[in-house]
């Protein structure tokens, strides 16, 4: 349904050009949900919002790549059938509700815009039908929340009405940004359960955008980790918790306190910071931070490539390299099996 | 002067964690209770009750975990402590004696041995002032760390160096290094005085996950070589017992479990700690796909108005009718046959119907409430 073929987005700045995005595919399925796992500045906002086409021109370009929705390439169409495909088609949860709901206008009146924009029905079927998306998402009283502002509602509720604004028009791709980064746990458990009902009620596909990988965990049916505007590891998602092929992968990993096993074991750290994406390390972009690394990192710039049926990542070491170096570092750390 | 940077660990002559039968700090009916103003003449029309009768044990050596969602009043416990805030009633008993009586000058002087670490890398260094001279202001507000700038300036690059950065970068601004290496620079100036106790404010939370390790790291280590107590403060459950011997969950103000961390990992008592365990997500997708959540729901409440009785009462999937009209203590908590949860004997929660082994958390409780008579 969605194709995404090596997209580029750069952007152009006085310092040179940043490569935000470098080179990213994916495929997504009617019902299927997508993770897309990394740190701040890994590209993995702009690649969402890419998809929706939402990056300010004139800085952005494009200068590679398609973005395939339902056979039809997103990149070359026009800014008046974005605003069909926009909120109708693909919807966008933002990650901080305060700030991507307006003020001076009530949650009723925010979420009827988005219903008739794309549908031709009446205001008070509008109204209508942003109550029941209200309630759909678990707000008690909808009748009377629909008028109320966004500085009524708590967290929780705003990042609740966000859902039921993208969910409104019933769209066929959810593009979800750290949705639950700025919520307690509590709460987050409470939004993520909603998501998955409404993804079994509607057979909605999500691309869900996280730095949390317990999150991934328990909601994507495959993973993409991206590091410097480039995927370097992708598949299903037990192939890469359990037998990640990417150094990286591996290193975060092993560098999150885990509820299951915290405290019994040592935290791996990463050393040193991402780097800069205007002046990209030689060789591979992870080769200065990377506990693995060879003379041979240095030098190339290793692509994508198959390392198992579904499972690619884009790293020089050999399976039984990494297998090794990997049991070496885990056995210093404590790690079992 | 300049003291060896690891005097303080052969005084204390203690491994961390080691459970002594004195405690460093000690809080008693802690409460915190801001006046909301409102009208013209900004007359006091409530409270908002941000602590609410903390009583805490921090024992010499250890790191205790404070957790609990955002608004539960954690911080203000930190600033409480630390005398940052006075509090509305209660005891700060640091070193044996109540600090809220102290002048001044007693005030400074028992500074020197408990330090803060910040949030926020980016708001809490002074972005005019040079490295050195953020890390030096502690020594020169104390006199120590040698009376000459030479002396000083050596000080901190010895400081800078056990904080795992580059020495020569002294004359630097605060602007010149990335999240990671300001929250160290942010450490170096808590352990410059060779403190006793420092409170760790949620401090790797607004670091990028491959950070986060790094300063974690750094924080056991130097409490490995310095015998520092820390109070771990954070909203992240995995952190904290990663990091914690004991862990405190906090509620509205109260504390609704303390327990060390086997205990409180393991056996959760409170529905609350309970519900807290299972919402958060675990890097294992197997183990995902195989755990049973208990969601709870609605809101934390306004704590300017919290519930009658048992204030967790309004979320919680085990309250009854009792629960509402009656505020539950703080209740030691051990297995039916009186063995100590963990081998430990302090495993309190503030629960009339604790989640005892086997029972279903979802469910109204039953019986009658948990050992209140001998409590």
């Amino acid at each position: 349904m969605l194709e995404v073929n090596n997209l580029k987005t750069h952007f152009k700045t006085q310092d040179g050009v940043v490569k935000a995005v470098d080179g990213v595919s994916f495929s997504l399925e009617p019902g299927e949900t997508l993770g897309i796992v990394g740190e701040s500045g890994s590209g993995k906002s702009v690649t969402a919002l890419s998809l929706m086409q939402l990056n300010p021109s004139p800085p952005v370009s494009y200068p590679e790549g398609e973005i395939l929705f339902e056979g039809q390439d997103l990149l070359k169409a026009s800014e008046g059938r974005m605003q069909k495909i926009r909120g109708n088609d693909i919807a966008m949860i933002f990650q901080d509700p305060m700030t991507s709901l307006n003020p001076v206008f009530t949650v009723g009146d925010q979420i009827m815009e988005a219903i008739r924009i794309h549908q031709q029905v009446s205001k008070g079927e509008a109204k209508k039908r942003a109550i029941q998306v209200l309630r759909d998402v678990g707000i008690a009283n909808p009748e009377r929340r629909v008028d109320e502002y966004p500085h009524q509602y708590s967290g929780g509720m705003r990042q609740r009405a966000m859902i039921a604004m993208g969910l409104s028009c019933n769209p066929k791709v959810l593009i979800a940004d750290e949705p639950t980064t700025a919520l307690d746990v509590t709460i987050q458990a409470q939004i993520l359960e909603l998501m998955v009902d409404l993804q079994e009620k509607y057979g909605t596909a999500i691309v869900m955008i996280t730095h949390d990988l317990g999150v991934v965990a328990q909601l994507a049916d495959k993973v993409m980790v991206m590091y410097a505007g480039r995927a370097v590891e992708q598949g299903p998602t037990d192939d890469v918790f359990y037998d990640p092929m990417m150094p990286y992968t591996w290193s975060l990993l092993r560098s999150i306190p885990r509820l299951d096993t915290a405290g019994e074991v040592r935290l791996l750290p990463i050393k040193g910071t991402p780097p800069s994406l205007i002046f990209l390390p030689e060789g591979c972009n992870f080769n200065p931070r990377c506990p693995f690394v060879k003379d041979e990192c240095l030098r190339i710039d290793p692509a994508l490539e198959r390392k198992k049926p579904g499972h690619s990542a884009a790293c020089i070491l050999s399976p039984e390299e990494l297998e090794n170096k990997k049991h070496r570092v885990d056995q210093e750390l404590g790690v079992e099996g | 002067m300049t003291e060896a940077p690891n005097g303080r660990a052969e005084a204390a002559g203690m491994p961390p964690g080691a459970p002594s039968g004195e405690y460093l700090l000690e809080t008693r009916g802690l409460k915190m209770h801001f006046p909301i103003k409102a009208g013209v003449f900004k007359r006091t029309v409530g409270h908002v009750k941000a602590v609410d009768g903390v009583d805490l044990q921090v024992r010499q050596g250890e790191t205790l975990g404070l957790v609990g969602e955002s608004g539960c009043g954690k911080s203000t416990l930190a600033r409480l402590i630390l005398r940052l805030l006075e509090p509305t009633d209660g005891e700060v008993i640091f070193g044996g004696e109540n600090i809220l009586r102290y002048d001044r000058k007693q005030m400074l002087r028992v500074r020197r041995d408990m330090q803060i670490i910040f949030q926020d890398p980016y708001a809490s260094l002074n972005p005019r002032m040079t490295v050195g001279n953020i890390i030096a202001e502690p020594l020169k507000t104390h006199g120590v760390g040698g009376s000459g700038a030479g002396e000083r300036k050596r000080r901190v690059q010895e400081l800078l160096e056990i904080v795992g950065l580059n020495p020569e970068h002294y004359n630097r601004y605060p602007h010149e290094f990335s999240g990671g290496q300001r929250q160290r620079i942010g450490v170096a100036r808590a352990v410059a005085l060779n403190p006793k106790l420092i409170i760790c404010d949620e401090p790797v939370s607004a670091l990028d996950v491959s950070i986060q390790a790094q300063v974690v790291n750094l924080l056991q280590d130097l409490q490995k070589e310095f015998g520092l107590t820390y109070v771990f403060i954070a909203h992240d459950l995995s952190v904290v017992k990663h990091i914690s011997d004991r862990v405190a969950v906090m509620y509205l103000g109260k504390i609704a479990e303390i327990s060390d961390r086997k205990g409180l990992y393991a056996e959760p008592r409170h529905p609350y700690t309970n519900a807290l365990l299972s919402a958060i997500p675990v890097p294992d997708p197997e183990k995902e796909r195989a755990r049973r959540r208990v969601v709870l729901a609605g809101d934390v409440p306004s704590p300017a108005n919290p519930p009658s009785g048992c204030v967790f009462h309004t979320r919680c999937p085990r309250a009854r009718e009792y629960c509402k009209q009656h505020v539950p203590p703080l209740i030691p908590q051990d297995k039916d046959d009186g063995a100590e949860i963990g081998g430990k004997p302090d495993h309190r929660a503030s629960c009339f119907f604790p989640v005892l082994e086997g029972q279903p958390i979802n469910q109204r409780a039953e019986g009658t409430p948990y050992r209140v008579s001998d409590a």
